[in-house]
């Protein structure tokens, strides 16, 4: 029986993917390095990256469960940071709609900002489902292909980077660079702005529950300045 | 609870809600624009949060290194400029490595 795969879809998804997949390998990298200085087990740490798929959630994860957090508090916050992918699941829904069955359970699978992001942007060139869900299948795989490699480097090869070239920014550096391009409008730049006075002046907070308070916060902020988007008329 | 425990629950409901309206798309009416306008607002806000946490928050207290500062408005402009996250982090790592150096 045919899979109805499209290989020159797959090839385009994976080419889309590509700069993303590079930027991912040195977060994936970082991970690495934070589970071993962390008191997670490495193959802990390389599952995560398997089972979550998610860089900031898996990095709140680690530097919890190794603050002594209390599991549901460290369980909570990264399903809180993770919940934004009801909004790609959301996004994606009506194309998926037009794959098997087994295709959407596996494609859902793969749905990270960057996968989601290039899938949406293919969705409105691309009408076909079998060409679609190719190319969702190539983006996925081989953005998280980078994130993958790069946390196996990261945790059985971490200990290669030398001790001058400290690399402690790069963590705050990629939430920079994940959390810049997600303000698109006044009022996610609200909510951002809040939430991140919420957070340094909830830093007393135990257990990382300033960064869960402070999201809460910013986002009803923002909800205040927004304005519902119109209904498209097609 | 084990580290490991914890992982497999975090992955576990990280799909969940990766299938949860691809599943529900069949069955529900479109989320309405009040619902889709709060659910754009997670990321942002999370995301911000968690930036300022890694940045001055430490054990409970706040703590300020000039050059992380520096370096995190600096990447943040490139982030916003470039969209790129090679850059971005690029960047915000030269600068801390330059303040560094020059300290």
């Amino acid at each position: 029986m045919s899979t109805g795969l499209r290989r020159d879809a797959v090839l385009a998804g994976a080419k889309a993917a590509t700069a993303l997949a590079v930027a991912a390998f040195p977060f994936g990298v970082v991970y690495g390095v934070t589970v071993v200085e962390s008191s997670v087990d490495r193959w802990v740490g390389v599952a995560a990256s398997w089972l979550i798929l998610a860089g900031a959630a898996q990095l709140s994860l680690i530097s919890l469960i190794d603050d002594g957090s209390a599991w549901y508090v460290a369980v909570l916050t990264a399903l809180v940071i993770n919940a934004r992918f009801a909004l790609y699941s959301t996004a994606v829904a009506p194309a998926f709609r037009e794959f098997p069955a087994r295709w959407r359970v596996g494609l859902a699978y793969l749905l990270t900002d960057q996968a989601a992001s290039l899938s949406l942007a293919r969705f409105d060139i691309d009408r076909d489902p079998d060409s679609r869900r190719s190319f969702v299948l190539g983006a996925g795989l081989f953005f998280a292909s980078g994130w993958w490699i790069g946390t196996v480097v990261g945790v059985f090869g971490g200990t290669v980077i030398p001790d001058e070239l400290d690399l402690s920014f790069a963590v705050p550096a990629m939430f920079i660079a994940l959390a810049v391009p997600a303000v698109t409008d006044r009022p996610a730049l609200v909510a951002a702005m809040v939430a991140v006075v919420v957070a340094v002046a909830g830093a007393p907070l135990p257990n990382g529950l300033n960064v869960v308070v402070a999201a809460v916060v910013g986002i009803a902020a923002g909800r205040l300045v927004v304005r519902p988007p119109e209904v498209p008329s097609s | 609870m084990s580290p490991a425990v914890q992982v497999l629950l975090v992955g576990v409901g990280t799909y969940l809600i990766r299938l949860s309206a691809i599943v529900a798309a069949g069955r529900l009416p479109p989320p309405s624009p009040s619902t889709v306008a709060t659910l754009r607002l997670i990321a942002p806000a999370v995301l911000a949060a968690i930036v300022a946490d890694q940045l001055v928050v430490s054990d409970g207290g706040i703590e300020v290194e000039a050059s992380w500062i520096v370096a995190a408005v600096l990447a943040g402009l490139a982030a916003w400029r470039w969209r790129s996250a090679a850059i971005t982090m690029g960047l915000g790592l030269a600068v801390v490595w330059i303040a560094d150096a020059l300290t």
